[in-house]
């Protein structure tokens, strides 16, 4: 064949390519809502849809540090580079003013926006598709009743290709599964409405399953714990996970501590402040149905405390003047809900992040709600002194190997508590 | 035994198990009483002093972690033997009722004034929140780190 009839095939071939992939991930623009055209406020239906979005934990990714709730503007960085949060308030020009409430139901069920653009799985619409019309219907209601802030959000910071967003298409091709939740017959009622909830809104997966290559929670590794910001989200099924019980789950996610376990912190701080607005039934449910992804024969961590650990006269005397008065009594639980030691799950965990990120930056988030409260150490200790202390605590009160990268984490840890400044 | 510590300037020799925690090496060993023992777990803040010009509870500080390092307390902000700027907006709004809580605030004033030395009325009510005072002086203190911010 002669070369310019090849040349034309294959143009003819790109040409319909292109206009299948067009085909394949073009979305139509939803219109925008008129000025005056927006339904009144339900203060009923606003309130259901508070809760909800206390659940959902909308804030925590939609309110950037030091920024107006619901602005957006958060920078998460993710490996494919930094991707901000979007402003959904209803700003008219920077925010989701001018969106239906078919709109909002398409982004939060397929992840596409008014505009019929790809949001980023980062938003975690594959969860929030499990959510009903009525849960729905209410959130839409409660961010409409959001203050307005007029935020226009910088652009993300992606890599190539990862910013051409029709690629999304491809991903939800093989990670969106719409199909809602049908009720399992042989378990509760709550059962029911805490796998709704769990599987749905409160998309727990999110943080607690890790993701392959794409970005994508890994469906055979479901609930086994993965990193999120430098922490550590720790399994909720399976071995690791038997030593909590729905009611201790039930008590740490209302109010973020539980005697048998201690504090949450970091991210998941931020969740139990949220979820401890959220329905107490609600809260139950979740906590039933997450107890049932382990079976939970052991109710509580039994005590380990080797004692005498081989270690530097200066560490014994860093852990006597600094930790011991509140950390070591084995019998109760110290000042402000100050955990033993001797039953830490952070102290047993894989990675040393948690224990680490403790100590380092202390618990602050439940000031508003009298619970559990640390002082940081990162202006007292140095690098090295945390470091000591994390392997003594490691040796004395686990039976794991030592830490391994404890120096990364703890830099890491020190530049980001000073980042916060 | 023996530690080293720089205080204000100068080093002492502190006789005394190292985990001692540094309020007590002030207050019993070195005569510096302006930081307070209030809960010894640092949760009050009434102890809070400055170490390498960075805010902390001077209580869970052992003394043993301060090798190399200086400590600044309220006595180390005179300048002349005369209270600085922050000390003499403290006098200028009396933000003092029984005065227990007051030389920890103070520490974590200048701390927040040092970083931060425009704060905003929201940044200054975030920044002084490690610190308690049981007799309600709050808003006469705020008013003294605005005063010594803005004048």
């Amino acid at each position: 064949m002669k070369p310019w009839r090849i040349g034309i095939a294959v143009l003819i071939a790109l040409a319909i390519i292109g206009a299948v992939a067009f085909a394949l991930t073009w979305r139509p623009e939803i219109s925008a809502v008129a000025k005056d055209d927006q339904p009144d406020m339900d203060r009923a239906l606003a309130s259901q849809g508070y809760a909800l979005a206390q659940l959902g934990n909308c804030a925590s990714c939609h309110t950037a540090k030091d920024g107006e709730p619901y602005a957006g503007g958060l920078a998460m960085p993710t490996p494919f580079g930094t991707i901000r949060s979007t402003n959904i308030t209803p700003d008219r020009d920077t925010g989701i003013g001018t969106w239906s409430e078919e709109a909002f139901a398409r982004a939060m069920r397929k992840g596409i926006d008014r505009e019929g653009g790809y949001l980023y799985p980062a938003f975690p619409y594959n969860h929030f598709t499990k959510a009903n019309d009525d849960d729905i219907h209410a959130l839409y209601a409660f961010l409409r009743s959001v203050p307005a802030v007029d935020h226009e959000v910088a652009a993300n910071d992606l890599t190539f290709p990862f910013n051409i967003r029709p690629l999304i298409a491809g991903w939800n091709l093989l990670f969106l599964d719409e199909e809602k939740l049908e009720p399992v017959s042989d378990q509760s009622e709550q059962w029911n409405h805490g796998r709704y909830l769990v599987e749905g809104l409160t998309h727990c997966g999110a943080c607690h399953t890790p993701r392959n290559i794409m970005g994508a929670e890994k469906s055979s590794e479901r609930y086994q714990g993965a990193m999120i910001d430098s922490w550590y989200a720790p399994p909720l099924s399976g071995d690791a996970a038997r030593n909590w019980n729905a009611k201790q789950l039930g008590n740490y996610l209302a109010t973020g501590f539980n005697q048998d376990h201690g504090a949450a912190a970091g991210p998941m701080a931020e969740t139990a402040v949220n979820l401890s607005q959220a329905p107490p039934s609600d809260v139950e449910a979740i906590a039933v149905y997450t107890a049932s992804l382990s079976d939970d024969k052991n109710q509580s961590m039994t005590p380990i405390d080797n004692q005498e650990v081989d270690v530097s006269a200066n560490t014994q005397n860093l852990w006597v003047g600094s930790c011991a008065k509140c950390h070591e009594n084995s019998a109760e639980v110290g000042p402000s809900n100050a955990l033993p030691l001797s039953i830490s799950g952070a102290v047993r965990q894989s990675s040393s992040a948690n224990a680490v990120r403790t100590i380092v930056n202390g618990i602050d988030a439940y000031r508003d709600m009298g619970g559990a409260y640390m002082p940081g150490f990162v202006d007292i200790l140095s690098d090295d002194e945390i470091a000591e202390l994390a392997q003594y605590i490691r040796h004395r009160y686990s039976n794991e190997a030592e830490w391994s990268e404890l120096d990364d984490v703890i830099s890491k840890a020190r530049s980001s508590a000073k980042g916060k400044e | 035994m023996s530690v080293k510590i720089e205080v204000n300037g100068t080093v002492h020799d502190i006789d005394g198990d190292p985990s001692m925690p540094l309020l007590y090496a002030l207050r019993e060993n070195i005569g510096l009483r302006g930081a307070k023992f209030g809960c010894g777990l640092g949760q009050c803040g009434a102890c809070t002093v400055h170490v390498d010009g960075r805010a902390v509870f001077s209580c869970i500080t052992p003394i043993a972690a301060l090798e190399g390092r200086a400590v600044t307390t309220t006595e180390g902000l005179l300048e002349d033997g005369k209270p600085n700027k922050l000390q003499q907006a403290f006098i200028d709004e009396q933000a003092a009722q029984c005065g227990y809580c007051i030389a920890g605030m103070v520490m974590r004033a200048q701390h927040l004034l040092n970083q931060n030395p425009d704060p905003t009325d929201e940044e200054i009510l975030a920044g002084m929140q490690t610190n308690l005072c049981r007799c309600g002086t709050h808003a006469a203190i705020i008013r003294a780190v605005k005063r010594a911010a803005r004048a």
